[in-house]
């Protein structure tokens, strides 16, 4: 018999006998439309996790951010109002512990974060028009950075310049004063039950929390603006036996004040171009939602290019008017520069005032000297040798004997920079813990905290899932197909009997029959493909929604999820398992149908003529 | 003229269970070229298993079956597939024609299994309808025809090979007695053509119209 004809005989059968031929179809489409939608929302989940979870995880388990103790600390000041700091103070690590840690086994780079000693950076581009204070800012590689976003971490001149940025990093500082002029900060003390929360709770200057979510930072574009004069403060401050007394200005006290800055400034600056800011553009390529403490990030040749023209912005207000030393670091202040080390300025948080307040601390006087931050200012020092107060040096500067103005622009990016923060990137997550033992051999103490395992158990998961359901898929349709295709067998004994009289061999019954289960396994695959693809792009949303709401209940605990999530992450389909499918389908059909049909092919031409 | 059937000393036991069943025991015939024959018996005379085992389509415990100058026992399942497509039609009591074919399909289902291409098939197969008065129930299907015109379909597929031997089990025994003599002319007919007709049939009434009537019972042949 012909191909032709078996082809044509088994059509026509299905056309009489399309309700016989559904007990096959049927179940066959339906387990095509759940292997392909569970295996593509298996894959897609798989890829989200992998990109979004794993991808995240793996990429933040390659990153080992080293601080020293990490305390937490509440200082205030006159020039800054109160200010939180949670920081690590004490050792700062310079370009040879970055050479020293490189030269770990499976460390591909290290770095420092350097804090950007800009002064104050503010923005209004973000929440409703507020003026938004940056917190820490600080500079990052574009190595590292992959680390923190997926996009293009470099800077160009004219460009805007990619900002990670750290929500907990933006802050809106504002005064309440409850409608009095007073206000004493109880400042805590051993055993009084006072913590540093319920102080500030009362003091007149706030700090808002910024609530901005990833969604709506990604790809925002805002300008900062550098190096303006900080606002002139609308009240004093002075430490009472009761603790710190705010003591609000009156207009024409503040009016005075800003009078004499600008006198003050105007000797020896240019004070319209001092005061004018720098503006930058930045475009968000990464948000870490963190709690607590966090810095945003820059790339290293902006915070350069920055420093420069900040520095240059000062140089070039100054008039001819020669600055005496005895000036420098009492009535203006800056940042200090010891021809190795650059201090002071210490990111969005620093001010004059900080620097004033220390010097208070320090000489144990009560009353404020009038002492202005000169932005861009770097005040050459004599350097300090033996073992400095690296805390206070990096809030006050050098404590060295001044020397002078650095003329020299590009004074940071010559400074050995230190910082709290050291950005260490390994070759692959599986070398942390080798790498985690390595830093600490060499004095840098880290303790790993990292939940890899439970995220590769999650991968595990999913894997075994597909895997069940690709054997299932298998065994339910090899069932089905036994049974249906035996049964059409079982049925078909008169038939085949007759057609086997009629001079049909054992081969053409068995292409027969085979065909007839390709034929109508063929005719759920179309069905169940076209069902299953439709299925598939129908539950993205929903998917979706499942996994964003995981993302969110399990791993944005642990982790900063970098990564994006798309709705198109979930309306892919698997064509490779498609494919794969496809195949399986086929040959199960193929490998399963021989049974009946060799069944059949064994009916003997006797059964024609046996009574119905 | 030579014979076309010879049935040398053919015995069938069928095993059930434990026991030995004796369907045919030993019987010898021959039927010439173009001679019509009606086997008769009663029930568990062993006249099915006679045709069943003359057709190829089972095989004798004992003895020889030559037909068509072939002997039976040599050929290979394939080959007496191939024997019975081209030698042997069948025609039987409940005509088994395929529902899910018209009957022009039905006729040309023969040729088909033997490798001739769909179209020239079924042109052989309207031929044949025409031979027998259907030709204007060419795309009917079974389920819309009288069970005369069925076994007259059926008789068109047993002829459309051109066999040397028509073999029929009880071919009017499910028709009506208008319908059973019409199939009865159209065996006289297939009879004249030179074509060997062996019938199985109950019906005492029709023996007349063939040349000759075997009778066995309980596995023998019968001498009358």
């Amino acid at each position: 018999m012909i191909w032709s004809t078996i082809v044509s005989l088994n059509f026509k059968k299905l056309r009489t006998y399309k309700g016989k031929a559904l007990f096959l179809i049927l179940p066959v489409a339906m387990l095509m439309v759940v292997g392909v939608t569970v295996t593509s929302q298996a894959t897609n989940l798989l890829h989200a996790a992998e990109q979004r979870i794993l991808g995240t995880a793996k990429e933040a388990a390659r990153l080992i951010q080293l601080s020293p103790a990490v305390q937490q600390r509440t200082t205030s000041g006159a020039g800054g109002g109160q200010a939180q700091f949670i920081g690590g103070f004490g050792e700062e690590y310079t370009a040879s512990d970055v050479d020293k840690v490189s030269a770990i086994p499976n460390v591909s780079a290290a770095e420092l974060a350097v804090d950007v000693p800009a002064g104050q950076a503010t923005t209004s581009d973000l929440q409703n028009g507020k003026t938004l204070t940056l917190g820490q800012l600080k500079s990052v590689g574009t190595e590292v950075a992959k680390l923190y976003t997926n996009q293009d971490f470099s800077y160009t001149a004219g460009q805007p310049i990619p900002i990670v940025l750290t929500t907990s990093s933006l802050i809106h500082q504002y005064t309440d004063w409850g409608g009095k002029t007073e206000v004493t900060l109880e400042l805590g003390r051993p055993g009084q039950g006072r913590g540093p929360e319920q102080a500030l709770a009362s003091s007149p200057i706030k700090f808002e929390a910024v609530e901005l979510t990833k969604d709506e930072l990604m790809g925002k574009e805002f300008t900062v603006q550098f190096g303006t004069l900080e606002t002139i403060q609308d009240y004093t401050q002075e430490f009472t036996d009761s603790g710190l007394k705010f003591t609000k200005l009156t207009d024409a006290e503040l009016k005075t004040k800003e009078a004499d800055r600008k006198s003050a400034l105007s000797t020896y600056w240019n004070y319209d171009a001092l005061a004018k800011p720098l503006t930058y553009t930045f475009k968000v390529v990464g948000v870490v939602e963190v709690e607590g403490r966090g810095a945003s990030y820059v790339p290293t040749n902006f915070v350069n290019a920055l420093m420069h023209d900040l520095i240059q912005k000062q140089l070039s207000a100054r008039t001819k008017t020669a600055l005496p030393t005895d000036k420098l670091n009492s009535t203006f202040t800056g940042m200090t520069y010891d021809g190795v080390e650059l201090g002071g300025g210490q990111g969005g948080l620093m001010g004059g005032g900080i620097r004033v307040a220390f010097g208070q601390l320090r000489n144990g006087a009560q009353e404020t000297t009038a002492s202005y931050a000169v932005p861009g200012l770097v005040i050459s020092t004599e350097r300090e040798t033996g073992d400095a107060d690296a805390f206070a040096r990096r809030f006050s500067g050098s404590g060295g004997t001044v020397k002078g103005v650095v003329t020299d622009a590009d004074v940071f990016t010559k400074a050995t920079v230190a910082s709290d923060t050291m950005l260490v990137q390994i070759a692959s997550a599986e070398k942390r813990a080798e790498v985690v033992k390595a830093l600490n051999n060499a004095g840098y103490a880290y303790t790993d905290v990292n939940d890899l395992e439970v995220y590769t158990s999650l991968q595990n998961t999913l894997s075994r899932t597909v895997t069940c359901v690709l054997l299932g898929f298998i065994l339910i349709t090899a069932l089905v197909i036994i049974f249906t295709m035996g049964k059409f067998v079982a049925e078909s004994r008169k038939e085949i009997g007759v057609f086997r009289a009629l001079g049909a061999t054992k081969a053409s019954i068995k292409q027969l029959f085979l065909s007839q289960a390709v034929l109508y396994t063929g005719l759920a695959y179309v069905a169940g493909a076209l069902l299953g693809i439709g299925v598939t792009l129908g539950l993205a949303k929903a998917v979706q929604l499942w996994f964003d709401r995981f993302v969110g209940e399990t791993v944005q605990q642990t982790f900063t999820v970098v990564q994006q999530s798309s709705a198109n992450s979930f309306a892919a389909v698997d064509w490779a398992r498609f494919g794969l499918l496809t195949g399986l389908l086929f040959v199960t059909t193929i490998i399963v149908a021989i049974i009946p049909a060799v069944r059949a092919s064994n009916v003997s031409p006797v059964q024609a003529m046996k009574s119905e | 003229m030579a014979d076309i059937i010879q049935v040398h000393q053919v015995s069938k036991v069928y095993q059930d269970g434990d026991r030995q069943i004796k369907a045919l025991d030993n019987i010898s015939l021959k039927v010439a070229e173009g001679e019509s024959v009606a086997i008769v018996g009663s029930s568990g005379s062993g006249k099915s298993t006679l045709l069943q085992l003359v057709g190829g389509l089972d095989t004798p415990t004992s003895g020889e079956i030559t037909v068509g100058g072939q002997q039976l026992a040599e050929l290979s399942d394939d080959s007496l597939s191939t024997f019975r497509n081209k030698t042997i039609g069948f025609v039987f009591q409940f005509f088994h024609l395929h529902d899910y074919l018209t009957a022009q399909e039905n006729v040309a289902l023969p040729l088909q299994l033997g490798g001739v291409h769909s179209g020239e098939a079924m042109r052989q197969a309207k031929v044949m309808l025409q031979k027998v008065h259907l030709e204007d129930r060419a795309n009917h299907k079974p389920k819309m025809m009288s069970g005369g015109e069925m076994q007259r379909v059926a008789i068109a597929r047993a002829l459309v090979n051109n066999p040397q031997v028509i073999l029929a089990d009880e071919p009017t025994g499910n028709l009506d007695k208008q319908n059973a003599l019409s199939v009865l002319d159209a065996f006289d007919e297939i009879a004249r053509s030179g074509v060997s007709v062996v019938i199985i049939t109950h019906d005492e009434s029709i023996k007349q119209r063939f040349s000759r009537v075997i009778r066995l019972d309980k596995g023998a042949l019968v001498k009358f």
